[in-house]
């Protein structure tokens, strides 16, 4: 019993970071119908970022947090300003492939930037943490969990309750009427972007420091894809809970099974969801009106 | 039609000087070629390499050539993947009419070369070896310095037997041929001396997360480990098992014999023990190598040299000895001969190469090293 | 230039090639290519017949993407079902080639089923990731297949003989690739002006109309998906024959992804778009280089510690140019050039 659930604890601290990159694609998706292939490299970009603030400032986590929210709302404001902007209204699936030639830029420039090797990121949050059911997590993972609490919480009622999440979730039914209502879908677009930056970048923090950080970081964006899908593309939290869900699978098949069939497990399990609700978890029904 | 493509052809190739010669051989230069990975997960161990090669070239030009010939080296990037290792060698021969190569990648981009370089005779001597598939049977041209991953683990778990016996052993791999050639050897080393292994594990290529190999390994009773990984996958499992209160013994091959190591895996690392033929590049005895790179290498270059440089040198030094026993008449088969024929051949950093006709594989073997972070190095594992 | 561009019988409107002159360009086009490895250096030659791969497989894809909108995140699953069957079959059992072919065609036709069941439910990145997932299960099998497939070893592929005609020069395989892609293309071309063609284009226009026009939405989105394996499982067979050493690592979402740029840079839904994004693809890496070596020699050599970065960084920014100025694809810059030069000099400006 104690191995079953150290394995479930460890698969949602390692589900709470594909949930946080899936609730990203998600919001992007929910308002523009993007999906954002460069979500991997956007985290890692900023996680760099905040690597470079750590070091120089000895590993003061009050400047790694400033580094995150600053260089997200500038990176997410940039992405869809200079990138996505001028590309609206054409066909879905361009602007979905230059996000795809954007993460290879983002990664390129990462690369040059600060080279390839992996490197310990400098605040160390290994000692402490919690004791759960048997299984230490440390410090940076409770974090990371509380983190991920939070934000599924902080969005499901920013998205409920304030107005601009009424007017985000107005914008992603019809555009064209949320305009009529005073509403710039540009200024929305522009949010879900900086939200989502937002949100990759504090993951990938934190991943690097459960980890390490490493240009190889990025991969973890398209696994969490699946993730998104799972959810529901268009539910934020939908996304989220998928994403423990595939981690705490993922851990249970390598537990039991194998190594080799984490992956496949996680996928397996996705297709049949896929199979019972073609729409996701949570996803809404897309009814088509003749 | 043809007829006249066929005198076109003829005439122009009358025209070049290197008509009577070898391809990549005139008078002043021999032109070798190289493809390594430059980008991707093997990216560092491929541009250190081609730095090794390059530097060999650079000193070798220095003293005067090879029987007053220099060479021109010509490195290629395949980003591991052997459809492009294909295209490079073929463009190599074509374009640039290498006279012999050095590297060609991984196993599995040299086999698809392979058929190639054979064909046409040109000489290979690759220091990237990782598993016998190209050595074993002997290919014509293709020669290699190094150790398989089989031999190196199973020479690794002798030593191991002796100095930490009664230890129970798992062992996490990456799925791939490096990962489980290393599996093989350290499986039968622990047969062959009698030591225990409880877990065995392979995991996917990129992987990051590791707690569910790290808890079945604990479930398994173990308390040493062996990763034949890369160096941020073993740091990730080393500290995951810090995490779940374990102190594991951790033994690996050269693959993390590097000094970013020593940053990643910080004081969790402490006691790891290594296997190489390589000295570590800060050791004394490559002080002289240290030298000669520094001399001869890109400012730029030399934070990105590690102990496949050492490698990638002395297979451009053993290559272009073959070169110069054969003096003013030099050709690809000559090269071949003498290469085979090459014993003891010294360099500072490996132990001594020797080819034969049926053995295309040098035998070297290496020593353990330990990381000492007191010291944040590596030594020498104490006699 | 061309006046007469009456079609005066219903023959004329349903050919390729109506007009003369056109008969007269792809003649050209096609003796060049002819001439190719016997001319150039074997080195193009083989870049040409990577070229002419891409090609197959990004026509292939085009047909369910482009023609039918479902979209194939997982195209590389039929790539390695292909490649792997010829490479079993030729190194095991010594087949044919052509049957080699034939046979890696059909069992990725057969095995996109596992694809085009879900696809009757599924629509749009609901589908996608279907698709992903089938690829991803399918390289995680032939990794698991060791005894069949060499695991993660890989295989090695023998050439065999095609009909008697033994394969054994680069030659060779460039003329096998030329062969399979100009019949690749005739036949794609020919499906999408078909009955069936028209079906998928309802299809992805508005899939409720087609049904209320009787179109039987279950048959043409299998065969659709049936049809696209088929081409991309020869391409991998090709590939591998090509090659000569398979290996899983070739076969991973990334070659997805690269497949979809091909047809996306290219155009969606045309053949021709599906062939120039190929061509473009291909070449980009090395087309960098080339941008590379002509803005100075210090950039392009070993020395440049981030040469490859920055080659990177070209081959993304010039896809993203693509993308941004032509949305539409090469195939509608192909158009409209064409259109231009043909009515030169009274060409009018039209957006």
């Amino acid at each position: 019993m104690e191995y079953f659930s150290a394995l479930v604890i460890t698969g949602i601290a390692v589900g709470a970071l594909y949930g946080l990159l899936a609730m990203g694609f998600a919001m992007i998706y929910k308002v523009s119908k993007v999906v954002n292939f460069a979500q991997g490299e956007v985290m890692m970009l900023i996680a760099y970022i905040a690597y470079t603030v750590a070091t120089e400032t000895g590993g003061s986590a009050f400047a790694v947090v400033a580094a995150v929210i600053v260089s997200a709302i500038i990176i997410g404001y940039l992405l869809e300003r200079l990138v996505i902007r001028p590309m609206l209204g054409q066909p879905v699936f361009s602007i979905v492939m230059l996000t795809i030639a954007l993460a290879v830029l983002i990664r390129a420039v990462v690369g040059i930037g600060w080279g390839v090797d992996p490197h310990r990121f400098p605040v160390d949050l290994d000692s402490g943490g919690l004791q759960i059911l048997g299984v230490r997590l440390v410090a940076s993972q409770v974090l990371l969990l509380g983190v991920y609490a939070s934000m599924c919480i902080a969005v499901w009622s920013f998205l409920r309750f304030s107005v601009i999440g009424i007017a985000m979730r107005a914008t992603a039914a019809d555009s064209t009427t949320a305009m009529m209502m005073g509403i710039s879908p540009s200024q929305i677009y522009r949010l879900a972007w900086i939200m989502s930056a937002l949100m990759a970048g504090t993951a990938g923090v934190l991943l690097a420091m459960i980890n390490n950080i490493g240009i190889e970081m990025s991969d973890i964006g398209i696994r969490s894809f699946p993730a998104a899908v799972m959810g529901g593309l268009d539910s934020v939290i939908g996304a989220g809970f998928a994403g423990i869900l595939i981690g705490v699978i993922e851990n249970l098949a390598g537990g039991y099974i194998g190594s080799g069939y984490k992956e496949i497990a996680g996928f397996a399990v996705l297709l049949v969801v896929l199979m019972l609700r073609p729409y996701g978890l949570f996803g809404e029904k897309d009814i088509e009106r003749v | 039609m043809k007829r006249l493509t066929i005198t076109a052809i003829a005439t122009f190739a009358c025209l070049t000087a290197a008509w009577a010669n070898d391809p990549g051989v005139t008078d002043k230069e021999i032109v070798i070629g190289a493809t390594t990975p430059f980008t991707g997960p093997a990216g560092v161990l491929g541009y250190a390499t081609a730095i090794g090669s390059q530097i060999a070239a650079a000193e070798i030009n220095d003293a005067g050539g090879i029987n007053g010939r220099k060479i021109r080296f010509v490195p290629e990037d395949d980003g591991y993947i052997p459809a492009r290792t294909v295209q490079q060698v073929q463009k190599l021969i074509d374009v640039d009419k290498i006279f012999a190569l050095t590297s060609a990648s991984g196993a599995a981009h040299t086999l698809a070369v392979l058929p190639m370089l054979n064909e046409k005779g040109i000489p290979s001597v690759t220091p990237l070896v990782a598993s016998l598939a190209t050595f074993d049977p002997v290919q014509k041209t293709h020669f290699g310095i190094g150790m398989a991953y089989r031999d190196a683990s199973l020479d690794l778990m002798k030593f191991l037997a002796a100095r930490k016996p009664g230890l129970k052993w798992a062992l996490i791999v990456q799925d791939d041929e490096s990962g489980i050639d290393q599996e093989v050897g350290f499986v039968r080393g622990a047969k062959d001396f009698n030591q225990q292994i409880v877990s065995v594990q392979r995991h996917k290529r990129g992987q990051t997360d590791f707690s569910a190999e790290v808890l079945r390994l604990k479930e398994s009773g173990a308390n040493a480990i062996f990763l034949g990984t890369f160096p941020a996958m073993q740091a990730s499992i080393i500290r995951e098992s810090k995490k779940l209160g374990m102190n594991l013994f951790v033994s690996t091959l050269w693959l993390s014999h590097f000094p970013p190591m020593i940053d990643l895996v910080g004081n969790d690392g402490d006691g790891m023990v290594l296997y190489d033929f390589v000295p570590s590049l800060d050791d004394p005895s490559m002080a002289s190598f240290m030298q000669t790179a520094k001399k001869y290498a890109n400012s730029a270059d030399i934070p990105k040299m590690n102990r496949y440089t050492a490698i990638g040198y002395v297979a451009m030094k053993v290559l272009a000895e073959g070169m110069k026993q054969c003096g003013r008449n030099l050709t690809r088969a000559c090269t071949i001969a003498k290469l085979e024929e090459l014993k003891g051949f010294k360099t500072d950093i490996m132990p001594p190469i020797s080819f034969s006709s049926k053995q295309h594989l040098s035998e070297v073997s290496g020593y353990p090293i330990l990381l000492d972070m007191k010291q944040k190095k590596f030594l020498p594992y104490p006699r | 230039m061309r006046t007469a561009t009456y079609q005066e019988s219903y023959i004329q409107l349903t050919q390729l090639l109506p007009f003369r002159d056109g008969w007269v360009w792809y003649g050209l086009l096609m003796a060049a290519l002819f001439t190719l490895p016997l001319v150039l250096p074997t080195y193009i030659a083989t870049y040409a017949t990577l070229v002419f791969i891409a090609a197959v497989g990004a026509i292939g894809l085009n047909l369910v993407t482009g023609t039918t909108g479902l979209i194939s995140l997982g195209h590389a699953g039929f790539l390695a079902i292909g490649a792997y069957t010829t490479a079993i079959l030729t190194s095991k059992y010594n087949v044919e080639l052509l049957t080699c072919l034939i046979a890696s065609g059909l069992m990725a036709a057969v095995l996109s089923a596992l694809v085009g069941v879900p696809s009757l439910r599924l629509k749009g990145l609901y589908l996608a990731v279907t698709t992903l997932a089938f690829s991803i299960i399918v390289t995680n099998i032939i990794l698991q297949a060791e005894g069949l497939t060499g695991g993660s070893g890989g295989i090695s592929v023998k050439r065999t003989s095609i009909l008697g005609i033994p394969v054994d020069t680069p030659a060779a395989v460039y003329y096998l690739c030329l062969g399979t892609l100009v019949l690749t293309t005739l036949g794609a071309l020919n499906l999408q002006r078909s009955r069936v063609g028209r079906a998928w284009s309802s299809i992805r226009d508005y899939d409720i109309a087609a049904i209320l026009m009787g179109i039987n939405l279950m048959y043409y989105k299998l065969l659709a998906f049936a049809v696209s394996a088929f081409l991309t499982g020869v391409a991998g067979g090709l590939l591998a024959i090509h090659v000569r050493y398979l290996n899983v690592d070739a076969f991973g979402v990334l070659t997805s992804v690269e497949a979809l740029a091909m047809i996306i840079v290219g155009g969606l839904a045309s053949v021709r778009g599906a062939i120039l994004g190929a061509l473009l693809i291909t070449v980009l890496p090395d087309l960098s280089r080339l941008v590379f070596s002509f803005a100075g020699g210090a950039l392009a050599d070993l020395s440049a510690a981030h040469a490859q970065e920055l080659r990177a960084i070209i081959y993304a920014l010039l896809i993203m140019g693509f993308l941004r100025f032509e949305p539409e694809g090469l195939a509608a810059q192909w158009s409209r050039t064409k259109r231009y030069w043909s009515e030169w000099p009274l060409t009018k400006r039209s957006s």
